[in-house]
């Protein structure tokens, strides 16, 4: 554990490092030119850590499965060579980044090596530049031989990965789902295991290095995390028994999926990480400007995306004659160049901040999830028209601890917080800025009105006020910027909740919950403040029925419940306006 | 008071006058005038890199795009501007000061930008490098451009800055040229050529450059041929150790060039990379005294070695030639040349010996524009001659001449022709 925490320590160090030296080195925009990768087939654990072949087949295969970028080319390695870089590691006492690469630089470094010698004129091909092409023994001698710092720089653009495990705990808890009846009362205990994987999974990233007398080395390049300071925790449940009471055999499958569930959202996190290590990050050079945007050097054959952000970056001389490099603002792409069939073809990105941009001005990617989580401020419809069945003995028709109410006057809005995530869907749907929502609001609603209830033999009554009131909602978004601005129009089926909750003053907690399914459309205004963070303020209109169907339970000073889920009571409408203003921030990771 | 008013008037009349005189004289220069050569593209064409500063600013401040189109024409000026006045690695159009004294008065419309567009043939569609200057007004960019070298020079010949070669081959004639791989002390060099295709390659590239400048050249199998037939009267010293100087000498070139090609070899993994180097150097055939040297480099590929040797030579000719040409201008307002060998074969006494220096130099005084003696000994009287007279361009005729001329400086003996060609007469005194 100690050593795997050092080794994380170091590659963070060295990753910062080049950082640096990358940093005060970086060229204008040439375009990005593709590295190769190779991966081992083997994961590097502690000791003190056990996974199953499973788990272990699965974490190859998740991270095989997201790290698969077009900006890569790879070059898998035979199955006996990483065999035998897997067994030397396995009798490794610790596993650090230095002491994994010797074993690397003697097993694993020739044979990429003797790869990349194999392939490196077809690969210097992608690579040559239209001054390349201009030369005396391009043009003259028509000589189609690589020069030698092409075929050199093919050679030192090998990387591998090593998938590590920093840490690892695995918890089964046991436990029990209590099943109600109508009236509220427990009537099964169905015992249940729940599995826990709490999981730090990273990459680690070796370059190789051949020098003038072609011997490869490898050198650490940097550590890609699937966590931010916890690590990744999934759960799933197993029922262990049947309401009827027959055993359920539980075959691991809940534990595995609760295992793969962290795996996969590891590997996402990875992919985002791997894409900010500097020798990974796409970069690229302003190639004309529109009065909307500019057109850029790469496309497809890079594996640009939809929705993609690129910094628009500029050299600039210090007063002291240094050269530094300065952000101008940040631009979307918002169309994608065919360069894998047509070379010239290039990528359009609309400018969303910075102005004045021009030919030569370098770009580069700025990796992003494609996931933003939205916290807003919201004032939404609720509106709960008068009401009284206080008259005569129904109430609300529960068969112990009935009670009633009487709501004096309609209440119409709601305050609260509202929370959702965003999920990008350009690249699948070839639609940029078409967002997938997902989320909800609580807020509270104020009812003037009583709960009627007996007390011993008295009519006793408690203000139902202050109540709980809320939605989860999941639509589509799809917003039309112009230059930061964006306008954002959505669509969602929304789910809607209110609880009075209050406590009698004979113990006992009486509860109406009423809960409907209706439409809203919203029109908002969003404003990039910078390139992961913006704000916005928008108004939607919902769409409900109007629902007087409520559940009415009691939880008397025993703890027993008594319900009657299909009660009448106020009606509910849920339609009208809201109001919302929001921050919207593009999250790292996933947690 | 008046006075005052007038003094100062006049005053800052003469500053604004020096200011827009100062302002008038960079006009359409370029700006930055920083560049690089990379290499040459054939004998008209050469890839330079240059940088270019351009700045504009408007109401709303810097303008990007229209300091981007400044800076760029600014490179392409910077980039005419080293072919025009050189730099390293590549000697300039303009040779001479008085070259650049006469583009003086024409380079505001030579730089004019509708013009300058004329003389690139190719431009890189993206920038090398791109820098905000310090300040935050001005851009400086960096781009590659084929400049078309032999455009630039007809423009200038155009416009009566630079003779064009065709009017210096007209009045004087284009050297002739011939090209010997160089080799050690008492090697052949026709041998040499023989046996390495590589030194062949070098030969050939050397020949079809001339040619194509439409220089007379003299291909090594006519050398060879006529310096057997001339071997035995090649009695010359130093001419048994450096064949190079006798074979020109008994061909007649005016000028021959030497080369030395090195192919450095390694492997980048299972590739072979060749780095080709080539030497050239242009002596005068006469007195085979160096008239210029340039080590041309190709890049480092695994293109084959001929294409590596061919651009090397490339990018070393360029310079070489401009020496020679500059050589042979100078040279020929002297007169065409000749080195004169008295071979002193007959039996004189001691006192006839005495006056043959003197007649043979009377002889040549009389005869030619200017006279340098080299050696003269018991055997030989070694000259070099300068002749304007156009009835003695030719060497029979010259020899002729002399012949008369020397019979009446001196009554003893007379001469007779062993062997002459258009740069070398070799005569015995009987």
């Amino acid at each position: 554990m100690k050593d795997v925490s050092r080794m994380f320590r170091f590659g963070i160090l060295f990753t910062l490092l080049c950082s640096l030296f990358c940093a005060a080195n970086a060229q204008s925009g040439k375009p990005y030119k593709k590295k190769v990768v190779s991966f081992v087939d083997k994961v590097l654990i502690p000791a003190n850590i056990a996974l199953t072949t499973d788990e272990t087949d699965y974490v190859k295969r998740s991270l095989s499965r997201n790290i698969n970028f077009a900006r890569f080319n790879y070059a898998p390695l035979p199955d006996n060579i990483t065999a035998a870089f897997g067994a030397a590691v396995s009798g490794l006492p610790r596993l650090s980044p230095e002491e994994v690469k010797p074993l690397l630089d003697s097993t694993l470094a020739p044979q990429l090596l003797h790869l990349l010698d194999l392939n490196k004129e077809l690969l210097s091909k992608q690579n040559l530049s239209e001054e390349d092409r201009n030369t005396f023994l391009a043009t003259k001698a028509q000589a189609a031989g690589m020069n030698a710092s092409q075929l050199e720089a093919i050679l030192n653009s090998g990387f591998f990965y090593i998938p590590y495990v920093a840490s690892y705990e695995h918890r089964i808890d046991r436990g029990f789902r209590e099943v109600k009846n109508d009236n509220g009362k427990v009537i099964r205990r169905i015992p249940l295991t729940e599995y826990t994987h709490e999981l730090r999974l990273g990459l680690l990233w070796y370059k190789l290095n051949v020098d003038r007398n072609n011997n490869g080395s490898v050198v650490f390049a940097g550590a890609a995390q699937g966590w931010r300071d916890e690590p990744i925790e999934r759960s799933a449940v197993h029922e262990d028994e049947t309401f009827e009471g027959r055993r359920i055999f539980d075959d691991g499958s809940k534990d595995l999926e609760a295992f793969k569930s962290a795996v996969d959202v590891s590997a996402f996190n990875i992919q985002v990480e791997t894409k900010k290590m500097d020798a990974f990050a796409l970069t690229g050079e302003v190639t004309g400007t529109t009065l909307f945007g500019v057109t850029l050097n790469l496309g497809n054959r890079e594996g640009v995306g939809l929705d993609d952000t690129y910094w628009v970056e500029e050299l600039q001389e210090t007063a002291s004659g240094d050269v530094i490099k300065a952000k101008r603002g940040f631009v979307k792409i918002r169309q994608i160049g065919d360069n894998r069939n047509d070379e010239t073809a290039k990528s359009y990105a609309q400018t969303i901040t910075g102005s004045n941009y021009s030919e030569g001005l370098s770009l580069t990617e700025l990796p992003m999830l494609g996931i933003n989580g939205v916290a807003a401020f919201a004032i939404f419809p609720v509106g709960i028209s008068t009401f009284d069945n206080t008259a005569g003995s129904d109430g609300f028709g529960l068969s112990a601890n009935n009670f009633s109410a009487r709501i004096n006057s309609e209440s119409k809005t709601a305050y609260g917080a509202a929370l959702s995530f965003q999920a990008d869907l350009a690249n699948a749907t070839r639609i940029p800025e078409l967002w997938a929502s997902l989320g909800g609001a609580i807020g509270i609603t104020s009812v003037d009105g009583k709960i009627y209830y007996m007390n011993g033999n008295a009519l006793d009554s408690s203000d139902i006020g202050p109540s709980l009131t809320g939605y989860v909602d999941l639509g589509i978004l799809k917003k039309f910027y112009f230059r930061r601005f964006g306008l954002m129009l959505q669509a969602d089926v929304k789910y809607s909740l209110t609880r009075f909750s209050v406590a009698g003053s004979d113990g006992s907690t009486y509860r109406l919950t009423n809960g409907n399914i209706g439409l809203d459309g919203k029109a908002a205004l969003e404003v990039y403040v910078t390139p992961v963070f913006s704000i916005g303020a928008g108004a939607e209109y919902n769409i409900f029925g109007t629902s007087n169907s409520w559940s009415a339970d009691v939880t008397d000073s025993n703890n027993k419940d008594t319900k009657n889920s299909s009660a009448t009571g106020p009606d509910v409408k849920y339609s009208g306006l809201g109001v919302y203003f929001w921050v919207n921030y593009s999250l790292p990771s996933l947690k | 008071m008046t006075r005052k008013i007038t003094t100062y008037s006049f005053f800052i009349s003469a500053l604004l006058l020096l200011a827009m005189t100062g302002l008038w004289a960079q006009g359409n220069l370029p700006e930055s005038r920083e560049a690089t050569f990379i290499e040459a593209n054939g004998s008209s064409e050469v890839l330079i890199r240059a940088k270019g500063i351009g700045g504009a600013s408007g109401l709303f401040g810097f303008k990007e795009e229209e300091s981007l189109k400044l800076a760029e024409m600014d490179a392409r000026k910077s980039a005419v501007y080293f072919v025009l006045f050189g730099g390293a690695g590549l000697d300039g159009v303009l040779k001479t000061e008085e070259d650049k004294a006469k583009f003086q008065s024409y380079q505001n419309d030579f730089f004019a930008n509708d013009n300058i567009t004329k003389y690139i043939s190719w431009e890189a569609s993206s920038l090398d490098s791109r820098v905000k200057m310090a300040g935050g007004d001005k851009l400086k960019v960096e781009k590659q451009f084929r400049v078309n070298v032999k455009a630039v020079k007809d423009a200038l010949i155009q416009h009566g800055i630079i003779a064009s070669s065709q009017e210096v081959a007209e009045e004087i004639g284009l050297p002739t040229l011939m090209a010997l791989p160089a080799v050690k002390p008492g090697e052949s060099p026709l041998d040499m050529l023989q046996r390495d295709p590589i030194l062949k390659q070098g030969a050939a590239t050397i020949e079809s450059y001339l040619t194509a400048k439409k220089y007379s050249v003299i291909a090594p199998e006519q050398a060879e041929q006529i310096y057997q037939q001339q071997k035995a009267q090649m009695t010359l010293k130093g001419a048994d150790e450096d064949m190079s100087y006798a074979i020109a000498l008994s061909v007649g070139s005016d000028v021959y060039i030497t080369y030395t090609i090195d192919l450095q070899t390694r492997r980048v993994g299972s590739s072979d990379v060749h780095k080709a180097s080539v030497s050239v150097r242009a002596y005068e055939t006469t007195t085979a005294r160096l008239l210029g040297t340039e080590t041309g480099y190709s890049d480092e590929s695994a293109a084959p070695s001929e294409a590596l040797v061919e651009a090397a030579i490339t990018n070393a000719l360029n310079n070489v030639m401009s020496r020679i040409n500059n050589y042979w201008a100078d040279d020929m307002k002297n007169g065409v040349q000749y080195k004169v060998v008295f071979n002193i074969a007959g039996k004189f006494d001691a006192d006839a010996k005495d006056e043959l220096s003197p007649a043979a130099l009377l002889s040549l005084k009389k005869l030619c524009n200017r006279v340098k003696e080299n050696v003269v000994s018991d055997k030989t009287m070694d000259y070099l001659v300068w002749v304007t007279n156009q009835d003695y361009q030719n060497s029979s005729v010259f020899f002729l001449a002399l012949k008369k001329e020397f019979a009446q400086n001196f009554a003893e003996g007379k001469l007779r022709r062993v062997s002459a060609n258009r740069k070398l007469l070799i005569l015995a005194v009987e």
